[in-house]
């Protein structure tokens, strides 16, 4: 630490650049925080000094990590149009996973899946509303209930 | 023909998360979700994906509005996502319909029915698996007829094709529409040649979607069987030609009189069973 004891009060100007490693966790989401949202204080003896933000347009982005996880789809088994059998998907998180986090999945209604109704022109989805609400749902080995509403 | 690409479903949840765990990164996630197979033998590709928002207004139970991205997986491989077997389901019947149903005899009609279980689409073709022992005649399209008379949209349009390698009937264009399920189709086939024995001979018809040349199965109808009949004829009179009735007369010929219910082909013999009073010379 630089010895300012010797200098005159009053008459410091100096530029200080301050390297500091801090331990934080990230933004639970994608953000672009202005610097102007950090402020930095200096004390002297438990007093504050002076409180500076940062007010030069900068910004810090916090963005999502490149895909990198495949997820996972079981085999379908069994004959076509069969009911009773599972599909299971698995994830491996890339971020952490909380009370606020949602799940979205995408599946396909592709090609020549058609409706068991009477709708000709609709493809059909073998994941159906009924079908969502009998899923079973674990993380980390960890079971929980589906909040879908 | 080519299929049609249907969009994507994609569907959001969040799970009930009574003691606010909060799990680290790298941790496995696993849903299992009971579902209906496809209809139809046929790899799943593209469109799949999952990802994770996270809320950033509301309280974690209601659905949110406010989300913002926190990951996403990247396209699953795709290879081998298909249903392995074909639905197989044992028709409604078989027979033959008409007159011309004797062994050996050319002409006849066979009516085949059958109730789907899956449905078909408008790209749906039926193949008809015809045994060995019924003779396509010339393995030609134009010496028999095919008809769909009931279960099919596009009847009046439909086409047909015939390998004889397989003895299969292809039958294309009869679905102007999306069929359901549970819809009863009859087929007809006319002009073919009867087995030469009674026996009961077995046809299948096989539903597939047929996408970009290639055939997807759907499923197959089993144990619609036809048999011919072997008939019955009826000796409505006999008598000698020439009236000489005398005991031990020796006429040179007989009269016989004789009903069949069937046609008589010129393939068929005659054979007559004098009784045993009668002496039957060389």
């Amino acid at each position: 630490m630089t010895d300012l004891s010797a200098t005159d009060a009053g008459v410091v100007d100096l530029d200080i650049l301050i390297t500091m490693g801090f331990n934080l966790l990230g933004t639970p989401f994608v953000k672009t925080v202005d610097t102007s949202d950090f402020i930095c204080t200096t004390y002297f003896e438990g007093n504050v000094v002076d409180t500076v933000s940062i007010s030069d347009g900068t910004t810090i982005t916090v963005n999502k990590p490149t895909a990198s996880t495949e997820m996972s789809v079981s085999l379908f088994e069994g004959t076509t149009g069969a009911t009773g059998t599972d599909m299971t998907i698995t994830y491996t998180t890339q971020q952490a996973f909380n009370l606020l986090s949602w799940i979205y999945i995408m599946v396909p209604k592709a090609n020549a899946l058609y409706d068991t109704g009477n709708n000709a022109d609709s493809a059909q989805s073998f994941i159906t509303d009924a079908t969502k609400n009998d899923m079973t749902f674990s993380i980390d080995g960890t079971t929980f209930d589906i909040d879908t509403s | 023909m080519s299929g049609t690409d249907y969009a994507a479903d994609t569907w959001a949840f969040t799970i009930d998360n009574p003691d606010d765990d909060v799990f680290a990164a790298g941790v496995a996630i696993v849903i299992t979700i009971p579902i209906k197979n496809p209809p139809l033998v046929q790899e799943i590709e593209d469109d799949w994906e999952f990802y994770i928002k996270t809320e950033t207004a509301t309280d974690g139970t209601d659905y949110p509005t406010d989300l913002n991205d926190v990951e996403e997986s990247i396209q699953p491989p795709t290879t081998g996502l298909t249903t392995t077997t074909i639905k197989s389901t044992t028709g409604i019947s078989g027979s033959i319909t008409g007159s011309l149903d004797g062994i050996g005899v050319s002409g006849a009609t066979y009516q085949f029915s059958f109730k789907t279980t899956n449905p078909i689409p408008v790209e749906g073709i039926m193949v008809l698996t015809v045994p060995s022992g019924v003779t396509v005649v010339d393995n030609d399209v134009s010496d028999y007829t095919v008809t769909c008379s009931s279960g099919c949209t596009n009847a009046a349009s439909a086409s047909i094709s015939y390998s004889a390698a397989y003895r299969q009937v292809t039958i294309s264009d009869a679905f102007s529409s999306y069929t359901a399920s549970s819809t009863t189709v009859t087929i007809s086939v006319t002009g073919w040649t009867n087995p030469d024995d009674s026996e009961s001979y077995d046809f299948t018809i096989d539903t597939f979607a047929y996408i970009s040349d290639t055939k997807y199965g759907i499923e197959t109808f089993t144990d619609m069987s036809i048999a011919a009949s072997e008939g019955i004829c009826y000796v409505q009179d006999i008598y000698v030609t020439d009236g000489d009735t005398r005991v031990y007369a020796s006429p040179e010929s007989y009269t016989i009189q004789a009903w069949c219910n069937h046609a008589i082909e010129t393939t068929y013999g005659l054979k007559v069973v004098f009784p045993d009073d009668y002496i039957v010379k060389d």
